[in-house]
């Protein structure tokens, strides 16, 4: 049996020469041993009819038909479409009889002169002297022509420039714009008359196609560099301002949206200003530049005429690969090419046919449409517009066998090679195929596969069609999949490599071009073959060679990670055969026997245009595959099942296209949709058993939600994120979740498995990563232990509820429990009749309480809101209570002490700023409440003294009576003088009276008073080493009632003070007074009375 | 009164009635108690109080005084953290007799490893429902006149427990939530204690390993439990190949280096692992031990 290849069969220097891009610049032999029939393409165009077969042979057939005087045709198609194969091939295939030959005009190095220069050495010899009169380009410098292009430019903008003026010379001219644009500064600085220039003279070969014209980025660069300079006129200003507010929108854009076709129309009504001065300069675009090149237009024109004059009695058959290569004249030359010698009166000019290649972007270019569109005789359309993209869709090359029978030519020529080619020049025998006299043949073409006898090695047809696939403009503003795509981004890497492969590198980094996007390059479509050959292939090169081989070469889906038989019963892993591995010296990872078989499904081909040839490779299987498990086994229904959180699941677009984000991110890169992930990382969170972890459910609803959880670089991390690394078990974690919870449609079992696994293990992973994350958010004590929160928010509420009198410090634990936990009620303490500081550390908890009591219900997984007892409840909720929590309130019965608090809380942050204000109250009761037991009994002790003295041993009612009966006496006898201290006596009263103090009987209010004092007098005040029960003590006694009469008491001792101070010195004063003496002595007997009544009580109220 | 009949006496609540105890000098009564952990009174019935109760009895944590109503704690040795609790709960379910009714957690664990390894994976329980799945290990673990030690409505408190030690969570699928046997947290807690024994950074041979991992978690290869559910289930383990359930978690603890899977060559002692392609550890000879960085519980 034949050997398998391992060698290259070619020669680069042939592929070089035969893969060169531009299909014109090749021999005939070559160009015909690789053509590929251009066909299936559309045809439209006055002349539309001629063309009987829509092929190349039936556009050849029409336009070169004696019986045609005149055609003017229009090849339209996007750069690398085929356009100069096709009008190559009608060059190379015009038949002979032609007196004429074609004129050829090739694209080269894309700049005017060089176009000029061809059609100069393509003219016979008597013709030369025509272009004498043209114009010669002058030495100038590309800045100086760029120069030279704006001024004429700005000057073009006036009104009178022009004979016959544009439309829009009245527009340029209200706003002032030739005066805008004709500033040096501009010269210097903008950017874009240059490129322009720079286009038009070829960009050093590298034009392409490419449009020489003005764009919209364009405008927004002139915009910036506008600011700075004058305006003309107010209007101007107007423009520069409303130039202004469309070049913001016009910067956040890009390319790709404001080429978008379909979104034209709706640019043009939001860049109104903007877009009106793109027209305005393009449309005098050619002017300047023919001004700049230093052509004539009008020589260009009369070059033409003269030439159709001269070959008057042969028709002129005219080629142009590129019309944009003519950009600045070619207006005039299309107005040559479209003039039809059978319309005109004079019969002066020869007949002629015109063939031109344009771009969509040229041909959907206003002013051409205007002008040209219906003088077109036959349009050629090489693609299909595109709804989604900017760029059409090419025709060629549409099906996998067209992509893989135009791979099989170049492959069969560059194995031939340039100089058998040259020899065979396009013969009537075949072109010769080198694998017809391989002695690997028999083994080459069974595992790489053949396509008419051609060899498709060191490719297969899937690797042809697969790298062919994946090739993108990452800009999205041209298409890659067209023939020099092929050309370029397929076969070159490998042809122009031929070193690779006999080196044992193949497929090496040169087969991924910058054309191969990065999403393609992963093993996505193969299932966690990249963690299989990460776990199998110790060398990092190696590794990456089989990455490609698979990638490309192999075959899509998951059941890649399983050994296969294929047809022959050829073991197939990762979508390659086993001698693929061998040819290209890679190991193999598969088993030795099948350990699945293909379903059905597999072994159908991928449903894809009608084929009339299957290529032969029978390594190429493709197909969707389908595991031997289906994921939704057992689930009902139709369409996408949903998720576990009610979510909907995610197509398997969405899918990949997480699974490229979260790459992206795991390799360091910015992923498209940071936000989809880091919802998806927080819904893993969200999952994990919470119960479990000992994080109270308060702390989670305030540390982990959708916006604090991220992966690291997703946006910027602050304190209150808990920040995933780039770490392989976040990337393998959200995978696996979301394949989870869609279902693994497809998967097969052991894929299932690993990201049961993976899944799994996030869980695990995350749970530490929570747990330390609440370890970093919490402050921790000086001594290095956490805080406890919840004993801490316990012991508050309790402090609270003792100094309120809802229970009392001596109280069942569960009895203060149900204090702190439940609702509170009304004070029963009356803390405001208290020393200052037991009132004040009431105070100080009253704006917290609610929020701690809802902390604990909360953390302990009660209801927030306390359940009405008449409501019957219907789910049952047992507090989880710690035993810190318990130990908590018993702590604060044994220290007056709160728990110790962290010296910061700087780092708590909004989130948890409530915990600031625990630790502030904290503090306080930690201050405080010990202080209170002590500063509350002495003084009850010393109110209860001071009221039994002032009662000098009467009951509080009798003094009262007997300080009543004095004051009311003194005031009788001096109704004006002593009217302001009576009335606050009787204020007094009035108060001691409505609160009872003055009643008898039952009613009596001074006798808990009175028993109180009695009980200090005895001795029974409260103990001073327990603070609970000092607390207790003082809370049972009857701390209003003695303030009340303590403060009663106060105002009789004033009063009375008061009046007897005002007596003794009446009695004094009236001594001393004049008057006669009958009258003092009258005098004298009453207030002697009085006065001595008065004393005789006073002294007696006052000193017992 | 069991684990799986006091449905309601979830790992955590019989953790929070452990520390009440325990922070009231290992007494209380049950007055106290219903306020402590019911002090809204949502527990109209007093079941949720009675299964927790019941489930720390189970586990001989607790014990009734009816005479002064009031609960006592028994066990002395509980450590303070529910990590902790969840190892004193887990050695205390290895060592339970076999007609002692919690040794159907252990037991049903097993089943479901030796299940896995039958059938090669762990995709057949998210297949099952719930009623097939229970009556499954139902028919396969008890006998007809014990029905009750297993069923659909026992199985979540089943799951929770499980979860709780450390031996499985719930797996998100389309449309709920399906059980997913994960020892990993598990062994990582137990190859602490192997630590103490075998020392770290020398090579245990894989048989001397699993055998001292089959005394603590005998649920996995090699272990009692498992061995009796494989002949449950009439299904005879292949030697040297081991379960999905313990390859997982061996190659996890190997990927967080709490410990190494060692291979000579291609050793012909070796222990195969359960397949997995992706992973670099297909089978091993020794177990090396890593230093432990101490863990919370």
């Amino acid at each position: 049996m034949a050997e398998l290849p391992t060698k290259a069969c070619w020669q680069a220097d042939d592929a070089r020469v035969i893969l060169a891009n531009e299909a014109l610049e090749r021999n005939d032999a070559v160009f015909l041993a690789t053509h590929s029939a251009v066909e299936d393409f559309r045809v439209s165009g006055s002349h539309a009819s001629d063309i009987v077969a829509h092929t190349e042979q039936g556009l050849l057939d029409a336009l070169s038909a004696p019986s045609t005087y005149h055609a003017f045709c229009v090849v339209e198609g996007e750069p690398g479409s085929g356009k100069s194969h096709l009008i190559r091939w009608l060059a190379v295939r015009w038949p002979e009889e032609e007196p004429l030959r074609p004129l050829l005009i090739q694209r080269l190095d894309g700049s005017l002169q060089g176009t000029l220069r061809q059609l100069q050495q393509a003219l016979p010899d008597e013709h030369q002297h025509l272009f004498d009169q043209i114009g010669r380009p002058q030495d100038r410098t590309l800045s100086g022509r760029a120069g030279l292009f704006l001024k004429t430019l700005a000057q073009s903008l006036r009104p009178n420039f022009f004979v016959n003026p544009p439309e829009d010379a009245e527009w340029c001219a209200r706003f002032g714009l030739a005066e805008l644009l004709d500033d040096s500064a501009l010269i210097d600085q903008w950017k874009a008359p240059e490129r322009i220039i720079e286009l038009l003279s070829g960009k050093k070969g590298k034009r392409d196609q490419e449009l020489a014209r003005f764009n919209l980025k364009d405008m927004a660069d002139l915009e910036q560099l506008l600011r700075p300079l004058g305006a003309p006129t107010p209007r101007a200003v107007r423009f520069k301002n409303e130039l202004k507010k469309e070049a913001e929108a016009i910067r956040q854009s890009s390319r790709q949206e404001l080429a978008n076709p379909s979104a034209q129309e709706d640019l043009r009504r939001r860049f109104d200003y903007s877009y009106k001065l793109v027209d305005a300069l393009n449309e005098r675009h050619n002017s300047a530049v023919q001004n700049v090149l230093g052509i004539s237009s009008d020589g260009l024109k009369e070059l033409f005429l003269r030439l159709r004059r001269e070959l008057r009695d042969r028709r002129l058959v005219l080629l142009l690969e590129d019309i944009t290569a003519w950009e600045g004249v070619d207006r005039q030359l299309i107005d040559v090419l479209v003039t039809n010698v059978e319309t005109r009166q004079e019969q002066d000019l020869c007949p002629m046919v015109s063939v031109v290649g344009v771009t969509p972007a040229y041909f959907q270019n206003k002013s051409f449409q205007a002008n040209y569109f219906q003088r077109i005789t036959h349009h050629v359309q090489l693609g299909n517009p595109s709804s989604t993209q900017v760029y059409q869709e090419v025709s060629a090359l549409q099906t996998q066998e067209s992509q893989i029978a135009f791979a099989a030519r170049y492959l069969r020529a560059t194995r031939v090679g340039v100089e058998r080619l040259t020899e065979w020049n396009g013969g009537p025998d075949p072109v010769p195929n080198p694998c017809e006299s391989c002695l690997h043949r028999e083994t080459c073409h069974r595992e790489f596969g053949s396509y008419q006898g051609i060899g498709l090695f060191p490719f297969t047809g899937k690797a042809i069609t697969r790298l062919y696939s994946v090739l993108r403009d990452p800009q999205h503003t041209a298409t890659y999949q067209t023939p020099r795509g092929m050309l370029q981004g397929v076969l070159s890497p490998t042809l122009q490599h031929p070193q690779a492969l006999d080196a044992g590198d193949y497929p090496g980094p040169e087969i991924e071009t910058d054309l191969i996007g990065e999403d393609d390059r992963r093993l996505f479509e193969h299932g966690q073959m990249a963690e299989i050959l990460e776990a199998s292939v110790e060398s990092g090169r190696i590794r990456e060679r089989m990455r490609r081989l698979i990638a490309y070469w192999g075959r899509k889906g998951s059941a890649a990670t399983h050994t296969v038989a294929d047809d022959d019963g050829s073991l197939v892993y990762g979508g390659v055969r086993q001698g693929i591995y061998q040819a290209l010296g890679l190991p193999w990872l598969g088993s030795e026997t099948p350990d699945g078989s293909r379903t059905g499904e597999e072994r159908k081909p991928a449903p894809e245009p009608a084929r009339t040839e299957k290529p032969t490779s029978p390594g190429t299987a493709t197909g969707t595959t389908s595991g031997a498990r289906t994921g939704t086994q057992g689930q009902e229904g139709t369409g996408r099942p949903g998720t576990p959180d009610g979510r909907r699941s995610m197509t398997a677009t969405q899918l990949l296209r997480v699974k490229q984000d979260i790459a992206r991110w795991s390799e360091g890169k910015k992923p498209e949709r940071p936000t989809e992930l880091n919802r998806l990382a927080y819904e893993i969170l969200d999952k994990l058993n919470w119960g479990h972890l000992d994080i109270s459910p308060w702390l989670r609803s305030r540390l982990f939600t959708e916006d604090t959880v991220i992966l690291r670089d997703t946006k910027p991390a602050r304190l209150q994120h808990l920040v995933l690394e780039r770490e392989a078990w976040v990337k393998k974690g959200i995978e696996a979740y979301q394949v989870l919870r869609t279902g693994g449609e497809g998967l097969q079992p052991s894929e299932v498995e690993a990201h049961r696994r993976a899944y799994a293990m996030t869980q695990r992973k995350l749970a530490t990563a929570t747990k330390a994350k609440v370890r970093d958010r919490l402050p921790a004590l000086e001594n290095g232990e956490p805080w406890d929160i919840l004993g801490t928010a316990t012991q508050v509420l309790l402090a609270r509820a003792w100094l309120r009198g809802n229970v009392s410090p001596l109280a069942a634990s569960w009895e203060q429990w149900r204090a702190v936990i439940c609702d509170e009620g009304p004070p029963l303490s009356n803390p405001q009749d208290r020393v200052e500081v037991w009132n004040t550390l009431v105070d100080s908890s009253g704006g917290i309480h609610p929020t701690l009591r809802t902390l604990l219900r909360v953390s302990l997984t009660l209801p927030q809101y306390q359940p009405d007892p008449n409501q019957q409840h219907l789910d049952t909720s047992l507090a989880l209570v710690s035993g810190e929590l318990v130990k908590a309130l018993q702590s604060l019965r044994q220290t007056f002490s709160a728990l110790p608090q962290p010296a910061s809380t700087q780092g708590l942050g909004e989130k948890l700023s409530e915990l600031k204000r625990l630790t502030e109250v904290a503090a306080a009761v930690s201050q405080r409440l010990k202080l209170i037991p002590r500063y509350e009994a002495d003084r009850l002790v010393e109110r209860a003294r001071t009221v039994e003295g002032r009662c000098r041993s009467a009951t509080i009612r009798y003094h009262m009576q007997r300080v009543d009966g004095v004051v009311e006496a003194v005031a009788g006898h001096f109704p004006n003088q002593v009217s302001g201290q009576a009335q606050e006596w009787r204020t007094a009263r009035q108060r001691l009276k409505a609160q009872g103090f003055l009643d008898s009987g039952a009613e009596y209010a001074g006798a808990v008073v009175e028993d109180f004092i009695d009980r200090v007098a005895k001795g029974d005040i409260s103990p001073s080493d327990d603070r609970a029960q000092a607390l207790a003590w003082a809370l049972a006694a009857p701390a209003s009632a003695l303030r009340t009469v303590y403060e009663g008491l106060d105002t009789a001792e004033k009063t009375i003070s008061g009046l007897l101070q005002y007596v003794e010195e009446y009695l004094k004063g009236s001594s001393e007074a004049g008057g006669t003496l009958d009258d003092v002595h009258r005098m004298g007997e009453r207030v002697q009375v009085a006065a001595e009544c008065a004393i005789m009580g006073l002294k007696d109220g006052r000193n017992g | 009164m069991s684990l799986m009949s006091d449905t309601q006496g979830t790992p955590a609540r019989v953790w929070s009635l452990v520390n009440l105890l325990q922070a009231h000098d290992g007494e209380l009564s049950r007055d106290g108690i219903k306020i402590w952990i019911d002090p809204f009174d949502t527990d109209t019935q007093g079941t949720a109080i009675q299964n927790t109760t019941g489930a720390a009895a189970s586990l001989d944590l607790v014990e009734s005084d009816r005479a002064a109503g009031s609960l006592r704690l028994l066990a002395g040795d509980l450590p303070g953290t529910l990590t902790g609790f969840a190892d004193w709960v887990h050695a205390k379910l290895v060592a339970t007799a076999p007609e002692h009714g919690n040794s159907v957690v252990l037991e049903a664990y097993a089943w479901f490893v030796a299940t896995c390894a039958r059938e090669k994976g762990t995709i057949w329980i998210e297949r099952e429902s719930a009623d097939s799945l229970t009556e499954r290990i139902r028919v396969d673990l008890t006998s007809e006149t014990e029905q009750g030690r297993f069923n659909k409505t026992r199985y979540p408190r089943w799951r929770d427990w499980i979860a709780f030690l450390g031996l499985g969570l719930d797996l998100p699928i389309p449309r709920g939530q399906s059980f997913y046997p994960s020892a990993a947290i598990r062994l990582e807690r137990e190859t602490a204690a192997l630590r103490d024994r075998f020392g770290t950074g020398e090579e245990i041979p894989a048989e001397t390993f699993l055998n001292a991992l089959a005394q603590r978690m005998p649920y996995l290869d090699g272990g009692d439990l498992f061995r009796t559910a494989a002949t449950r289930i009439r299904w005879s383990p292949p030697p040297r190949q081991l379960s999905i359930v313990i390859s997982s978690a061996l190659r996890d603890l190997d990927d967080d280096r709490v410990l190494e899977l060692t291979m000579h060559g291609d050793a012909r002692n070796a222990f195969t692992l359960h397949p997995d392609p992706t992973h670099k550890k297909q089978a091993f000879v020794a177990v090396v031990l890593k230093p432990g960085e101490g863990g919370d519980g």
